[in-house]
């Protein structure tokens, strides 16, 4: 009998293994300012309640459906920074709070911030130079690298921005064009 | 929680006209709360039943009991009774089985059959004896029912069970004394060789199914083909070098887009253009590098403005 469970564990083990060999590494959480230095953005809190989306969010109804990678590329996790939305003159330090230390302790070590937060993705693809699509609101995303046509994730309401690189190394949210969004809401 | 309204302000409702306009036009729905969970025997949350499952020996339910009773014993004593019962076995039929349950690292107990001895052998097995009827429910095929043992498995384990507690003489002798009653034949079953036969089929498939796993399965599967990013080759012999990747690269984004041709003057091929920006579309272009020909860079304009680049890796 204990040989049995020794061989269960083992082919438990096993399993845990291989499922970590043929998953890709999940990369790195990929940081980046947003030019836009708004009061409210996704992951702020107002009287208590997250914010999904802010200026520049498309909100699309997804009713659990998939996303699609719409080119080659990498889709990376995103920490969205807690932050209360009392403070209406601090916030000109927004830049100075991007700074990953800082959203450790505005995330976890607030004692005011709730165990609640919005999970929001970056997909960038060495094929789409200057832009990468920030999507908030993914639920199970499939960190990696994707090929076209591969499942991003899936949502209920998805918060979809589109952001363009500054020169000098910010990211400015635009207006995205319907065809990106077809491209990921469609399996190409 | 209700939304505070700044003083004078009506609220009026605003709709979206949208493929499910029709759903939504019957207004929000109220969907009842579901009330506290009916605590009913059935229920697959009830405490009693949650725990069978996860010990697998704690039974709370009288007549799985005497269900699990039957299935292990042909005995018609409910499981308490087993317990002793496996107890009295143990001291007269050691060689034919229930020792493969564990008993054996323990010898000292088989020597002494006082009442008192018997209990705490009880105590010993009857958990692991009951943890069986459960494996048989839950794995008919591979753990058989010991009615449906053939004479000749019988056999073999007797003689295995009997191999293994050589050791002792008591048990041998004892084993050979009470060879073939009921009670025995239904401890039979437990006797090692039955595990092993368990262990048999639980390497075997556990060996398939990490070579399945570990096997490179990417490598079975054929290959996506190299997928071509070009749309229309436009310099076939444009090979980006090192002096001017490093001055393309210096020139800053928002360029005017002859900053980058008075460096290189036309790319190896252009690539579907597409639109991020609402508006705008924009035109790439793709340069292999001279000394790394599987890096291509990647150039993206947006009307005459240099937006950005980035290096696609192709393998």
């Amino acid at each position: 009998m204990k040989i049995a469970i020794a061989i269960f564990s083992l082919m438990g083990l096993a399993l845990f293994s291989s499922s970590c060999q043929h998953s890709n590494a999940s990369p790195p959480p990929r940081q980046l300012t947003v030019k836009q230095n708004w009061e409210l953005k996704p992951g702020h809190l107002i009287g208590g309640h997250l914010i999904s989306g802010g200026l520049g969010d498309v909100s699309i109804e997804m009713r659990g459906k998939s996303i699609y990678a719409p080119f080659p590329g990498t889709l990376q996790a995103h920490s969205v920074h807690f932050k209360a939305g009392t403070h209406s003159r601090a916030n000109s330090t927004e830049k100075s709070s991007e700074k990953p230390s800082e959203k450790l302790e505005d995330s976890f070590s607030s004692p005011s911030t709730p165990n609640r937060s919005i999970q929001c993705a970056i997909f960038s693809s060495p094929e789409l130079p200057a832009y990468v699509l920030r999507l908030c609101g993914i639920q199970r995303p499939k960190f990696g690298e994707l090929e076209p046509g591969d499942t991003m994730g899936k949502g209920q309401t998805l918060q979809f921005a589109a952001l363009r690189k500054q020169p000098n190394g910010e990211w400015a949210i635009v207006e995205p064009a319907s065809d990106i969004l077809e491209r990921i809401l469609s399996k190409s | 929680m209700r939304t505070k309204l700044p003083p004078n302000t009506t609220l009026q409702s605003h709709s979206f006209p949208s493929a499910h306009s029709k759903e939504e036009a019957e207004g929000p729905r109220l969907f009842p709360r579901p009330q506290s969970h009916p605590h009913n025997g059935q229920s697959p949350m009830s405490p009693s039943l949650g725990r069978n499952h996860v010990t697998g020996v704690a039974y709370t339910n009288a007549s799985d009991q005497q269900y699990l009773a039957t299935l292990s014993h042909p005995s018609p004593h409910p499981l308490p009774q087993y317990a002793t019962h496996s107890a009295h076995n143990l001291s007269q039929d050691e060689g034919d089985g229930i020792l493969g349950c564990g008993a054996p690292q323990n010898p000292a107990l088989k020597y002494n059959p006082s009442d008192t001895a018997n209990q705490a052998v009880s105590n010993r097995v009857a958990p692991k004896s009951q943890s069986i009827p459960l494996l048989r429910r839950i794995f008919p095929g591979i753990w058989p029912h010991p009615s449906t043992l053939t004479q000749k498995q019988s056999s073999l384990r007797r003689e295995y069970g009997t191999r293994s507690t050589a050791h002792s003489s008591f048990a041998k002798s004892s084993s050979h004394s009470h060879p073939t009653n009921g009670n025995s034949q239904a401890s039979s079953f437990l006797a090692p060789m039955g595990i092993s036969h368990l262990q048999y089929l639980i390497t075997g498939g556990c060996l398939l199914l990490a070579f399945i796993l570990m096997a490179d399965m990417q490598a079975w599967l054929p290959q996506a083909e190299a997928k071509e990013i070009c749309q229309a080759v436009v310099q076939p012999n444009a090979i980006l070098s090192r002096d001017h990747l490093a001055k393309v690269l210096a020139v800053s984004e928002r360029s005017a887009k002859t900053t980058i041709q008075q460096v290189v003057a036309e790319p190896y091929c252009r690539m579907p253009s597409v639109s991020i920006r609402a508006g705008v579309v924009a035109d790439r272009e793709a340069y292999p590098l001279a000394f790394d020909p599987d890096t291509w860079l990647i150039m993206l304009y947006e009307g005459d403005e240099y937006a950005g680049f980035d290096f696609s890796f192709r393998k």
